[in-house]
């Protein structure tokens, strides 16, 4: 099959709640007076109306500023978010390597973990069985396998957390900022690592504000602001957009 | 997820507007979630046990110790007789803790997996699921420690107990149904985890549990109440089967079938209707 993204005018709000969230007595009290409890909280779309189609093939960059979408963006073609408006497909073994270390349970050891993770990303425990060996071999934490993760540095929990979301093979890759964690020795085998998977995926979406990452891996870049795409091509172009239209004019208002 | 399989993935902001579509989403995550689910139950299960020098001994242990205080408390303030009335009371209070501990942990257990909504696609079933799931597996254990003092103070054994895995599917369903819906409220309502702890408070005293049922049969107004109270009706299940060793009659089946259809149904539709908003109020 095929493996492709789809996304057709999808939009995603957000609210900001001026007070506290809505309590029980609230809602009974407004609804009793008759007062809308409209007022509380501001929308605002952090994705507005966005469509964009994705092919085997493409290496996308997303770059904007802080608070442009991109990172909900992502998350929503993960499936953590979902649309308010519009509609996304994708066809494919989505592998995130967003929130490392996301489905770690605290009190259970390096290796259970190993499997708890792995179910979360849909493996069975036999799969997992197969990919054990290497998780533990590629996370260099020997013994420290068999202690509960809440002991661990937080190097150690971003180096299993590292190996194990990229021991999959993955057919969509998803990439938020992907910071190396560990000792230079681990940051260097992980850089290593990323650029292998990102060679053997069809699709590779990279959120970054390394300009000079997305230089080196995407061949398509958009730029985003404000929830919109602004603009989709070549990375050379986008890039020196970003910088003469973006970059510039945030900092000449500063 | 075998890798031959495709992975096809839909979010589509008009779901809602296909009954079938929510069916089969929900299917579909229920059978690629299955090891999830299956882990999530047993690491809480070994996560309570953790440490402690008995380990799941205690599981048999704690329902044990819990049914002598009882039948000595009984027998002495109430003096009623130990053998039967130890009997009783355990036979109602195991599908009470399995309601009542549902219902409160249940109710908080999309709050508190706000760690995993907000960082992976999970469905969002899977936590009312799994809080349901513990609680059946404890009823399961301390099932066998309810056996094991009927052997011993010489319980009658009936063709009954063969009704016993019916009554629990029925009872285990029922909650599932209101977890759904309860799990949903509490995002909205945070105070709702605190009024549904008291209000089981309440109705443990208003499910005869720890009396018989005949005790209020002189006041019509807490006859009418009990009649009311739907938990009544899948503890007397268990009543009938366990402490009466006889088959429930027909009514009672009837009853629970019929409230455990409308919990479902109800929850199913609360549940699907508010899940994706769920993400944006944690």
């Amino acid at each position: 099959m095929k493996t492709f993204i789809q996304a057709e005018n999808v939009s995603v709000k957000f609210r900001i709640y001026h007070n506290s969230a809505p309590s029980l007595k609230d809602a009974v009290v407004n609804r009793l007076i008759g007062k809308k409890n409209r007022d509380n909280f501001t929308e605002f779309f952090a994705v507005h109306h966005i469509s964009l189609n994705i092919n085997s093939g493409d290496r996308l960059g997303i770059i904007g500023l802080n608070g442009a979408g991109k990172s909900t963006l992502l998350k929503t073609i993960a499936g953590i978010y979902s649309p308010h408006e519009g509609r996304i497909a994708v066809s494919g073994r989505m592998t995130p390597l967003m929130e490392l270390g996301a489905g770690f349970d605290p009190e259970q050891t390096g290796r259970e973990n190993i499997f708890l993770n792995g179910t979360l990303l849909g493996f069975s425990p036999a799969e997992m069985k197969d990919k054990e060996q290497a998780i533990a071999e590629f996370s260099e934490l020997g013994e420290f396998l068999e202690l509960p993760v809440k002991y661990y540095s937080s190097g150690m929990y971003g180096r299993l957390a590292f190996s194990i979301a990229t021991m999959t093979e993955p057919e969509i890759l998803l990439i938020d900022e992907v910071f190396a964690t560990g000792d230079a020795h681990f940051v260097e085998k992980s850089s290593q690592r990323i650029l292998q998977l990102v060679e053997q995926s069809q699709i590779v979406i990279i959120v970054s504000h390394s300009l000079e990452q997305i230089k080196n891996l995407c061949n398509r870049v958009i730029v985003m602001d404000k929830g919109v795409i602004i603009k989709d091509g070549d990375p050379k172009d986008m890039l020196a957009y970003y910088a003469e239209n973006i970059t510039h004019v945030s900092e000449k208002k500063k | 997820m075998n890798n031959d399989k495709a992975h096809l993935s839909i979010f589509d902001s008009t779901e809602h507007r296909g009954f079938r579509n929510i069916l089969t989403r929900n299917f579909r995550d229920l059978v690629t979630y299955r090891y999830a689910i299956y882990n999530f139950i047993s690491s809480n299960l070994r996560a309570r046990y953790r440490r402690s020098a008995l380990g799941f001994l205690w599981t048999l242990l704690n329902p044990l110790f819990t049914m002598g205080i009882m039948a000595i408390v009984f027998s002495t303030i109430f003096q009623s007789p130990v053998k039967n009335f130890s009997i009783y009371i355990f036979s109602g209070l195991l599908p009470w803790t399995l309601i009542s501990n549902s219902m409160v942990i249940g109710s908080m257990s999309l709050v508190s997996g706000e760690g995993y909504l907000k960082k992976v696609y999970v469905p969002r079933f899977l936590f009312p699921l799994v809080t349901v799931g513990v609680e059946v597996v404890n009823f399961l254990l301390s099932l066998i420690s309810l056996f094991l003092v009927a052997f011993v103070l010489g319980a009658k054994i009936s063709w009954g107990l063969l009704t016993l895995p019916f009554a629990l599917i029925l009872t285990a369903l029922f909650i599932l149904g209101l977890v759904l819906i309860a799990s949903i409220l509490t995002v909205y309502f945070r105070d709702l985890s605190h009024i549904i702890q008291i209000s089981f408070t309440a109705l443990f005293y208003l499910t005869p549990i720890i009396y018989p049922i005949e005790f209020l049969s002189k006041s019509p107004l807490l006859m009418t109440v009990i009649k009311w109270n739907p938990f009544f009706y899948f503890v007397e299940l268990f009543h009938t089967i366990i402490y009466q060793a006889k088959v429930p009659g027909a009514s009672l089946w009837l009853i629970s079938l019929g409230l455990t259809a409308v919990s479902l149904t109800l929850g199913f539709i609360v549940f699907s209707s508010r899940e994706k908003d769920v993400i944006y109020r944690l």
